[in-house]
Order: structure tokens, then sequence, then C-alpha cells
């Protein structure tokens, strides 16, 4: 049984032994295919070298040891780990990808460490250079950087670090030297491309939002290849980290990294470190944890000391003595010697200015002792700024916004120092809208040193314990120590919270607010904290300790109106204190719906305002008019400035907040019963501003100047409806007084031959006819030829009709020709094309290529396509303009006048119909005055001119319509056959677009086309009458860049009576300027416009620059102009088409506005500006 | 059978509700022409089907009226009022375009659809892709009122 025993016993040995010499054998093979694949080029190579990075370190390390034997193994392994210029930054990989974070992280540990004691070297360097750098003795800083760049080659933290240099010695002009100076290096590589992000991020004046901005744009321009995904990703984490969120590509970033020198590996190393332990957590023990501990026996570096305690290595931390400084300041700090602690701060802050914690500790002693105080910086140095910025921030001062922005830039800036990631930590928690990093653990794990606050950020409360009592070893009295650890030993206990240290009262309160809010304990919190901000009395850094802790405790204990109504008044108060909070939070309290606060609670709608103002929610106008709409409806209100009466039930600051932001135009439009129309919505608005007027006096001015724009626009688009109405227009008046002599001897003839009998007007053969007469019993009448009476008549009419259609001064085809054919109709017709890009403009003859829609769609089809849309939009451009001037020169336009008989106007009357006016006048009527004679026949005039509106009106909305519509559909049609799946393009939604809007045009216009029934309109501002004109211009050319300067405006009133006269005036010139103008430096069309009321005279000039090309020819025409001079001829051009339409002005000066002196003047002069000058005597037109 | 259109554009008008008059015997045709006329219909009358334009002014034009701000997706915002206020009438989306609105808040008519589906799944039927030159959109249409009316 022994012998048995004894006989098993060997057997299990030997095979034991066996296993382990197998596995020994195994090992040594394995390790021997892993240096062969290193060695090794192939694929079966790349494969296996891909599956090392998964092995544990130590076979890492050791098939690496031993493939660095031969140099392309040291090579492989290593990489470029030190290089000596800028131009050899940038390498191939030559190792594969691993696939897993894992495999990266084992990959990277295992190569910094073969450099550890020069990374332990370079990173005492480095802290030299950085408070060197921060405290601003650059010379100094500069000298340790050559000492870096001689020691350890050149690297992309070492250009960084050049930049800035270059930035803060040299300004910009030394950012750029030291840039070209790189690019020469770097030509064509990514370096290339990464130096100009740095040389951007180092730059003073630039904004981190441009930087970031810049850097999305450059990714943007990249093609989404999936080839570059990878080295795109590790830009970003090197270039904007502050904005990278790819956490689950930080593998990539590990990998690309081994392009670049050990330096920059072993910094984005620590930071792909710390980003992970921020977000995993307890994850990161198992994912890293081995990794951190072997680094961090190698490599001396404060950073890896904090990684480890996460990483579950609980070793003690070396402190040294700015850990000595730090914990005797926060001793001082706890116990509440804040003059001490000022004291210590100030003087060792400039030496430690690499420490973040000393820029907190002061800030908040100083805003705890409430009085001035001294900055230790030299003025020009960065540290100076940090200091003053990080106080501004705590203090929640006027300078906070623009503090947390100059800290946000830092955060880019100094990115790749320590500082640079406190800063970006610190700044989150104080600025509005929130980061996936989880930037509190982020901001301790780049503590300078090992303090007390690092254990709220370690996960578990015995591994927080162990980090302290760690600590209480080595400061066993040291007051904050103590503090934490007994705030996080309260977690176990119950009852009152003992904090076990002395600290001032204020303090205490907060701390056992917090220790409690650790336990759940939310109501005793609330005590808690209540208690402090009775007694802190809204003092910094207290509001914000009892800001946030009040609002999470609400949240927990389910007492939503309480935190609603705290956020929204601190918000109304000092929003700064809010920014380290997750408002949004209350909203998801509020739709989990167990406590839900009421819809009709005014902080609603103010809430949802204030979260899209700070941008931390996207709440769209629907959003917030929702809000708005259930809190009017639950208070039975139907429009906000019904608020009025019941002022009593509401906070003043909240309703002026929500009358001010909410119930603006655009949230308020939403609202289907509330407003019928534009101006319904504006007069609500008004009625707002008005009413905050009474209730926010000191912001006066501000509700002033909108009710006074938004009464512009008004009184700007009735002006425009008045001309819009007055288009058809006969001054009837004028002919009535300027008919002469001759022709009332007419019409009194007319008279009396009517009350002769029939036979005795004879002066001929009888003849007989039969007229039908519409609407009227047949009637026996003379014909025309032998009744002299009826021939007297024939011409009475005539003369008046002539003088209805035609007269220069007063008839309908001189208005037809200013207020519709001038311009506008085809303005408006094609600006809507023009719009859609579908029509080009002719120059020299041809119609110039297309080339938005070549470029936004038909490129994408080649050249052939692009030629014949081309070429089908050129024909499109021609047919809609032949369309627009036949409207023009052929349907809007007088029958018979210029031969043409298209003319819709038609005043054409046969002579049964003369007639039959004679006998409804004379006989029927039996009129006998000249007044009356000539009021009937105006009257017919009228009717007539009625008749024809209507089939104007009818062939606008009808004819021109499906002209139009079917040139669209045809165009549509041609280019479709081109390739079909052109139907499925922007082009396409241009066309339908086009149509629809042509369409809404069409109706518009043709409402112009009825008779102007003079109302009256006010005085008005000559402002208003220049507005109106050029809101007409800008209608008419919406395609360009238009811009009005109003260079000097006096302030004029004119009669009502002038205002259609001044808008057309106005149009004229200010359509000429459009048409004809040259552009200015900023790429404008500008006109500018002066009025000046001075010793009787109202002078009106407006100028612009005049396109050199068109100088020549607009001296010739001037010169014309200069003779005509206004006179009786220039009268004649008045209803001529086409040209600058100036002649125009003369009558409306003379005619319209009856001047009798007056000059219109137009100059070109040597800086070729244009101006046009029209000065008349202000009496009877001015009020 | 009460049959709201909200629709700008006249001719799509006139062939929307030519069409349906010819082939719903019962039909009373309430014609709109802007986001706020069309939602004071849809709100007060509950239409049984409402047919739907995307994009249209906020108010009718009219020579008094410019029309307002500019709607790109008026008919969504509709749908949203129409959902919000418990109205169960049923909605047919028709429109001219494959994408709508502009810069950062441009979709593409898919990612419209889909929207509306999830998020309307009441009231929503369908979208009718209308082109004036084809016929195949009657159909369309014909098959999204049958629809509707089967859910009424």
């Amino acid at each position: 049984m022994r012998k048995a025993e004894k006989m098993s016993k060997r057997r299990r040995k030997t095979r034991k032994e066996k296993r382990s010499n197998q596995r020994r054998k195994d090992y040594g093979r394995k390790l021997q295919r892993y240096e062969k694949a290193l060695l090794g080029r192939g694929r079966k190579a790349k494969q296996l070298q891909g599956r090392l990075k998964n092995e544990p370190l130590n076979v890492i390390s050791r098939a690496c040891r031993m493939a660095e034997g031969i140099r392309e193994g040291k090579r492989r392994v290593d990489g470029e780990a030190f290089v000596g210029s800028f131009r050899e930054l940038s390498h191939i990989n030559r190792m594969p990808y691993s696939g897993t974070m894992k495999g990266e992280l084992n990959w990277a540990t295992e190569i910094i460490l073969r450099h550890a004691d020069r990374i332990s070297r370079f990173i005492e360097m480095k802290r030299k250079f950085e408070t060197r750098f921060i405290s601003g003795r650059y010379e100094k800083a500069e000298e340790t950087l050559r000492m870096v760049e001689a020691k350890f080659g050149v690297s992309f933290w070492s250009m960084e670090k050049g930049f800035l240099l270059s930035e803060y010695r040299g300004g910009l002009k030394g950012n750029r030297k030291f840039l070209q100076a790189v690019s020469e290096e770097t030509k064509g590589s990514n370096s290339e491309i990464i130096a100009e992000f740095l040389s951007r991020r180092a730059e003073r004046d630039m904004s981190y939002s441009n930087y970031a901005s810049q850097f999305a744009t450059f990714l943007e321009m990249h093609p989404k290849e999936k080839r570059l995904y990878g080295i795109l990703t590790n830009v970003r984490f090197k270039l904007d980290f502050p904005k990278f969120d790819r956490y689950a590509d930080l593998a990539y970033v590990l990998y690309y990294e081994n392009l670049f020198p050990i330096i920059d590996r072993y910094e984005t190393y620590i930071r792909v470190m710390q980003t992970l332990a921020s977000n995993m957590k307890g994850d990161f023990r198992s994912l890293a944890g081995t990794c951190v501990e072997r680094m961090r026996e190698k490599v001396r570096d404060v950073r890896l000391d904090i990684l480890a305690f996460f990483g579950g290595d609980d070793r003690k931390i070396e402190g040294g003595e700015a850990q000595d400084e730090l914990l005797g300041i926060i001793d001082m700090y706890t116990k509440g010697d804040y003059a001490g602690a000022v004291e210590k701060v100030r003087d060792g802050i400039v030496e430690k200015c690499d420490c973040f914690e000393f820029y907190e500790l002061y800030g908040k002693s100083v805003l705890h002792l409430q009085q001035e105080w001294e900055n230790p910086f030299s003025e020009e140095s960065i540290g100076f700024r940090v200091l003053e910025s990080v106080f501004n921030v705590l203090e929640k001062n006027e300078k906070t916004r623009e503090s947390v922005e100059f800290l946000a830039k830092m955060s880019y800036s100094l990115g790749s120092m320590r500082i640079g990631n406190q800063i970006l930590a610190f700044n989150r928690e104080n600025r509005f809208g929130k980061h996936a990093l989880n930037h509190r653990t982020f901001g301790v794990l780049n503590s300078s040193v090992g303090t007390p606050r690092v254990a709220l950020a370690i996960d578990g409360i015995q591994e927080a314990l162990k980090y302290l009592k760690q600590l209480e070893q080595k400061y066993p009295d040291n007051s904050g120590v103590q503090l934490f650890m007994n705030i996080i030993e309260q977690d176990k206990c119950e009852g009152e919270i003992e904090l076990g240290v002395e600290i001032p009262e204020k303090r205490r309160l907060k701390y056992q607010a917090r220790a409690l809010m650790r336990r759940g304990e939310w109501k005793s919190s609330i005590e808690k904290l209540e208690s402090l901000r009775k007694i802190a009395d809204g003092s910094s850094p207290f509001q914000e300790d009892v800001v946030t802790g009040l609002f999470k405790c609400y949240l927990k204990a389910g007492l939503l109106k309480e935190c609603l109504h705290l956020i929204v008044d601190i918000y109304l108060d000092n929003k700064n204190v809010l920014a380290s909070l997750d408002i949004v939070e209350i909203l998801k309290a509020q739709e989990e719906g167990e406590n839900v606060c009421e819809q009709d609670d005014i902080c609603w709608p103010v809430l949802h305002k204030m979260l899209q103002e700070e941008k931390m929610l996207e709440t769209s106008n629907w959003g917030l008019y929702t809000k708005c709409d259930d809190f009017l409806e639950g208070r039975e209100i139907g429009k906000p400035s019904d608020i009025e009466k019941i002022l009593d039930k509401f906070d003043i600051r909240r309703l002026v907040y929500f009358l001010r932001y909410v119930c603006v135009p655009e949230v308020m439009d939403f609202s289907p019963f509330a407003f019928e129309n534009s101006e319904d919505l504006e007069n609500e608005r008004i009625r707002i501003c008005q009413l905050l007027l009474k209730l926010d006096k000191a912001s006066g001015d501000h509700y002033l100047e909108e009710i006074r724009e938004l009464t512009r626009i008004q009184m700007t688009r009735k002006a425009i409806q008045h001309v819009e109405k007055s288009r058809i227009h006969i001054d009837t008046g004028g002919i009535t007084r300027s008919l002469d002599r001759l022709f009332y001897e007419r019409v009194n003839r007319c008279i009396e031959y009517a009350h002769l009998d029939g036979d005795l007007r004879l002066s001929a053969r009888w003849s007989l006819i039969r007229l039908e007469v519409e609407n009227k019993k047949p009637l026996l009448v003379l014909d025309i030829g032998n009744d002299e009476g009826v021939k007297e008549f024939v011409s009475v009419f005539n003369e008046v009709k002539n003088r209805f259609i035609s007269s220069n001064e007063y008839g309908l085809d001189s208005y037809l020709n200013v207020r519709i054919r001038h311009g506008t109709l085809s303005g408006q017709i094609r600006s809507h094309f023009e719009n859609e890009q579908l029509i080009t403009q002719k120059k020299e003859g041809r119609y110039a290529r297309n080339e938005h829609w070549i470029n936004v769609t038909f490129s994408g089809y080649g050249p052939d396509v692009c030629e014949k849309a081309d070429e089908l939009l050129g024909d499109f451009s021609k047919k809609i303009d032949d369309v627009i001037e036949r409207v023009k020169d052929k349907y809007i336009q007088i029958k018979g006048i210029g031969d043409d008989e298209k003319g819709l106007f038609d005043y054409d009357y046969s002579d049964a119909q003369i007639v039959g006016l004679w006998m409804d006048i004379f006989e029927e009527k039996g009129v006998d005055l000249y007044d009356g004679i000539v009021e009937e026949v105006l009257k017919e005039l009228w009717y007539r001119t009625e008749v024809n509106l209507e089939k104007v009106r009818e062939y606008i909305k009808e004819r021109l319509r499906d002209e139009l519509t079917e040139a669209i559909d045809e165009l549509a049609e041609n280019i479709y056959k081109l390739k079909s799946d052109l139907k499925h393009s922007q082009f396409s939604a241009a066309i339908a677009r086009c149509k629809t809007n042509i369409q809404n045009e069409l109706e518009q216009i043709a409402e112009w086309f009825r008779i102007a029934h003079k109302s009256a309109f006010d005085d008005f501002s000559i402002q208003q009458a220049i507005d109106a004109a050029w809101e007409m211009v800008l209608k008419c050319y919406q395609q360009r860049k238009l811009t009005l300067e109003l260079q000097k405006c006096e302030e004029v009133t004119c009669r009502g009576g002038t205002l259609e006269s001044f808008i057309d005036m106005m149009f004229i010139v200010l359509e000429n300027v459009a048409r004809h103008g040259g552009l200015c430096e900023s790429g404008e069309l500008k006109a500018a416009v002066s009025v000046e009321l001075a010793q009787g005279k109202l002078n009106i000039v407006v100028s612009n620059r005049v396109r050199p090309e068109d100088l020549t020819r607009i001296g010739q025409h001037l010169e014309k102009l200069e003779k005509l001079g206004g006179d009786s001829t220039s009268m004649k051009f008045i209803r001529r088409e086409g040209g600058s339409g100036y002649h125009k002005l003369y009558k409306i000066v003379k005619h319209d506005l009856k001047r009798n002196e007056y000059v219109v003047k137009f100059a070109v002069g040597s800086d070729e500006m244009f101006n046009a000058r029209i000065e008349m005597e202000a009496e009877g037109i001015t009020a | 059978m009460k049959i709201l259109i909200v629709e700008d554009d006249l001719n799509k008008m006139k062939q929307l509700s030519e069409y349906i008059g010819a082939t719903i015997d019962d039909a009373e045709l309430v014609l709109k022409k802007s986001y706020q006329a069309g939602l004071k219909v849809a709100l007060r009358e509950r239409p049984e089907i409402v047919i739907l334009d995307m994009s249209m002014p906020n108010y009718e034009l009219s020579p008094s009226e410019p029309g307002g701000r500019f709607r790109y997706f008026a008919g969504r915002d509709i749908l949203k009022e129409i959902k919000r206020k418990g109205v169960d009438s049923k909605v047919i989306v028709v429109t001219m375009y494959e994408s709508f609105g502009e810069g950062e808040e441009t979709l593409k008519l898919d990612e419209l659809k889909k929207e509306m589906e999830d998020e309307f799944s009441v009231n929503y039927v369908g979208t009718v892709f209308y082109e004036p030159a084809a016929s195949g959109w009657r159909d369309e249409l014909g098959r999204a009122i049958a629809r509707a009316c089967e859910a009424i």
C-alpha cells in the first residue's frame, strides 16, 4: 500500500514536472515565435506582432528584449523614440494594430518602460519649463526647452512649447516666423498640419471657440475614409482634447501615437490613462491596473502615483516639499485661518505656479476674508491672468463669463501641461453645458500632489479611507485630512454629523450638509443648507455650495416646485452660480412624474428659455411656446399682455423675464388663436413692451427701442401697402385743371346743341340707326356723322380721354410707367427665379453661365450634362425675360399706343357707344353744366378702367401664371431628360419652390391692378418713405448684397398726401443703384442717403459707387439729361420704357409734388461716386 | 366627411381638391393656405382627415399681409399641435420636396417621415410625394386616404 502510494506520488510528480517542462518549452517556443515575428515582414509575422500586444506584459517584455539584439528588431519595437529634427517627427508604424485597448495599453507601457529613466528626467525638466513659462520667465523657459531638446530630441511637446514661447515673446509675428521655420522642415507630412494647429492654439488673441471651429472645419474638409479614421482620431485627441468624446476609440489614439517620439507617446499615454480612469471607475483596475503599477515602479511622476490609486495600487504617494507646503495651507484653510493661508499662498504661488491648487486656495481664502487682494505674479505673465480669472470665476462676478472664456482658452493653449488639465476640469465645473468627460475625477487625477480631495474621487469608501490614512500617517495633525476622513466615515454612521475638527460655522454647516447628502438624508441636509443660506447671506463662495446642495436635495426629496423656484430665482439673480449644475435633471424628474409641479407655474417657461439661452437643452421655439401656452391656459389667460390684469399674482422678476424673453414674436407666432395676422402679433409685442416699461423701468430704453422698431416695421409695411394700392392712379384733378378755354367752349356748345331739337342739330342727311345699349331698351338715335351736337361731344370726350390716358403729367400711362413698368413688375417676378438661381443675367448679349447649378448639381454628372443643362438654363432665362418684357411692353399697355393692339387697357369706343353715352348724359340725366359733363365723362372713363383692370388681373392670374409655370415645367422636363435622377436633386426642390412662389407673387401683383381709392395717409417721416422704397428695391433684387446707409437723415415730417410721390422718387433712384451700382470693398452694393432740411429747402442726396466700365456711358447719359434739364421736352421721355427712369423724377417733383422751384441733378465725381441730388422747396409738402 | 387641405401652392391645392372632390362623394373640403389658418381649422373643427403641405408661410398672404415667418416645417408643427391638443384627425403629408429646412436644420424626406412615424403614430398616416407632371401621386394619395378612413 505504501509502495503503491509512493509510486502514485512519484508518477504525479513526474507528470507535474513534465507539464512544467512542457510549459517552459512552450513558453520558450512562443517567445521564439514572437522574436521571429518581430524581425519578420510577411503577413503571418504581422499577425503575430498584433497578437503579441495582447500578451501579458512579461511576455511582451521578454519578446522585445530578444528581438532588440538585431537592429531591425529594435527599430520595430521602439519606433523612432528620439529624433533630432522636426522633419523626422512622423514615421511609419512598424507594428500592426492589436484591435484592443488592452493590447495597445500593454504595448505602450512596455515601450515606454524601456525608456523609463529618460522619461523620469524629462518629467523633472518639463516641470521646470512649465513653472518658468507660467511665471513669465520666458528666457529661462527657453533655456530649459533647449536643454530638453538637446537631451531628448525634438517632439510635438517641444514644438508646442516653441510656439508658446514664440507667441509670448514675439507676438503673432514671432509665432508665424516659428511656424514658417517648422513648416519648411515638415512640408507635406502629418506634422505640418499638427504644427499649423499648434501655432493657432498658441495665439493669444485666438479664442478657444474660434480655434475649435477652425479645427472642426479642417475635419469636415477631410474625406470620411475609413483608413483616415484612426489617425484623425489621434489628431483630435492631440489637438482638440477638450472636445474629444470618442472614448471607445482611445486604442487608436495610442496605436497611432507610436508614429511619434517617446516623449509624446508618454504624455499621450498618461492622458489616455487619465481619461479612462475618469470615466471607467472600477473597470479601470482590471484594464490598466497592472500597466500603471509597472510604470509607477520605474517612472517618477505624481500623475502615475494618483492613477495608481485608481488602479488599485495603494502604496504610499511620495510627497515632497510641494506636498508639505500645500497640506500646510490646506490645514490653515480648514481651520478658518484664511489670512494665514493667503499669506502662505502669496509667498509660494509664483514658485509653485504649475500647481493649480494654489490658485483655488488663494481665491477661496480671499473670498472668505472679503477684502482686497493682490496678484503676486508679474502682470504680463500667464499666471497673473489665470489667478485673476480663477478669482472672478469663484466670486461669480460680472467678469465671470469673460474669465471662463479665458480659462477655456488656457485649457487649450496649456493643454499639454498639468495645469492645463486642471484648468480644464475647473472650467468645466464652472461653465454651462456638460461633457462626457468626468471632469471632477479628471481634475483630481491631475492634482499636483496627493491632497485630501483626491479621496472623494476614489471609488469605494474603503479605498478612499486607505488613501486618507496614508496621508494621515505623514500629516497626523492635518485638519484637512481629518475632515475628509470624518466626512467619509460618516457614511457608515447615523445621527448628527460629527466632523471632529474645529472649523468655522459656515463651513461646518456646508460639510455637515455634504455628509448628510452622502448618507441620503436629504431633508436633514436641506435644513443645514437653509441655515447656511441664512447666515451666508449670498456671499461667495457659499452661495454656490448652498445652491448646488439644495438643488440635489430638493430633487432627491421630490420637492420639485422648490427646486424649480430655486433655480429660476438664482438664475435671475446671478446665473453664474448655476454653472456647475446639471439643471436638465429637473425636467427628467418632472417627466418621470411622481412629484410633478403644476404646468401653470410661470417658472416652467422661464426655465425652458434659460436652458435654451445657456445651450443646455435644444429647446426649440415651439417647445417654448408649448410651455408658455400651458402656463397661460392653466391661468386662463388669452394673451400674455392680459397678465396686466393679475399682476399681483406673480413675482415681478420672474414675470419680467417671462414677458421679455419668452413672449417674443418668434415664440408667440405658433399660437393659432391669439393672433390673426402679423400686425396683430406685433401689436401684442408692443403691448408687452409697454407693460414691461412699467414693470422694469431700469431697462426702459431697451423696451422703447423695441417699440420704435416694431412701429417702424408696421409703418413701412403700411406705406408699401398704400403705394401698392395706389399704383393705378390718374390725377383727375390735374386733368380738370389743365383743360383750356377752347375745351370749355366746346363743352358749352355741346350743352347748347343738346337743348336743340334733333333736326336742328343735323348738318346733312337723316340717318336712323338702331342701337342696342346694354341693359337699356333699344333707342333710335342719330348718326354721329350728321349730328353736330354729338360730333362736338366726341371731340370733348376724346380730349378728356386722351389726357386721362396719356397725359405725361396726370395720365394713367405715366403712372403705369412709374409705378408698375419701371423695375417693379419685372423685378418682383424675376427675383423669384433669381432666388432659386434658375436664371442668370444677360451680359454682352448672352446669358451668363449658371455656375450655381453647375457646381451644386450638374458637375456630378460630367461635362456633357453640364453643358446641356447650362444651355437649357440659358434658354430658360431668355424665355422668362421675354415673357416679362412682353407683359410690360405689350399687355400692361394702353391699346393702340405704340401701335400695339395687345394692350389690355382698352379705351376704344365705337360710334354707337359714344352716341349712347351722349344720350345718357344729355337726354337721360339732362346734365347741362360744364363741371357735370366733365364729371360724367371721367366717370365713364373710370368705369372703363375698372373693366380693363379686371382683364389685367385675369391675365396675370391665369395666362401669365400659365406661361411662367409652363416654362418652369418645360425646363424641368428637359433637365430630367438629361438624367432622370435629377428629379430627386436639390434642383428639383428649387423648381418646386419657384413654382409655388411665383404663383403667390402673381396673386399679389394682380392686386396692384385695382383703382386707388385715395385714402388719407397720416403724415410720415421721410425716413419711412426711404425705408419703404428700399424694401421694395430689396424685393426686386433679393439675390444682391445690398446695403442702405443713412448718412444723415434729419427728422423731416412730410404730409400724408405726398407719401406715394416720395416713395416713387426714392424707388427710382435706389433701384438704379441696385441695378447699375458698383461694389464697394466689402463686396456689398451700398447706397448712401442723406436728407437735410435747411433754409426752407428739402435736400435729398443719394450716392453710390459706379462700376468703372460704366463711367463713360453714365457720363454721356448725364450730359443728355443735363441738356433736357427737366423742361417740357423731357416730359416726353416719362412714358419711355427702360433706361434710368430719371426723367420721371422731374415729373414727380414738378407735377405730383407740385413744386415750382426744384433741382434734380446727377453727377459722377472723381472718386467714381455717383450722386443724385433732389432739392425742392419744403413748404406745402412738409408738416 | 370633413377634409382639410393646408397648402400654399395654388396649383397643387387645385389638383388636390379636384382629385379628392372627384373620388370621395361626401367630401366636405376646407382649404387653407398657411400654418395659422390651417391649424385654427384643425383644432376648432377637428376634421376627419387633414392633408398637409410641409413648408408654408405663417399667415395667409394677402395685399395687407406679407405672410410672417416662412416655416420650413409648418406641416410638422401642425402635427405637433394636433397631437398635443389631443385631436384625433388622420394626417397625410403631401409634398413636392425631398429635403426641408435650411443649414443645420435640413432634414431629408426619409428622415422626416421616420420622425413623423415615430412621434405621431396616432395621427400620421403617411406621406405622398407629389409630382405635378406625373399621375402616380393620385394613386398614392388614394391609398393613404383609404388607410386614413379605415383608421377613423
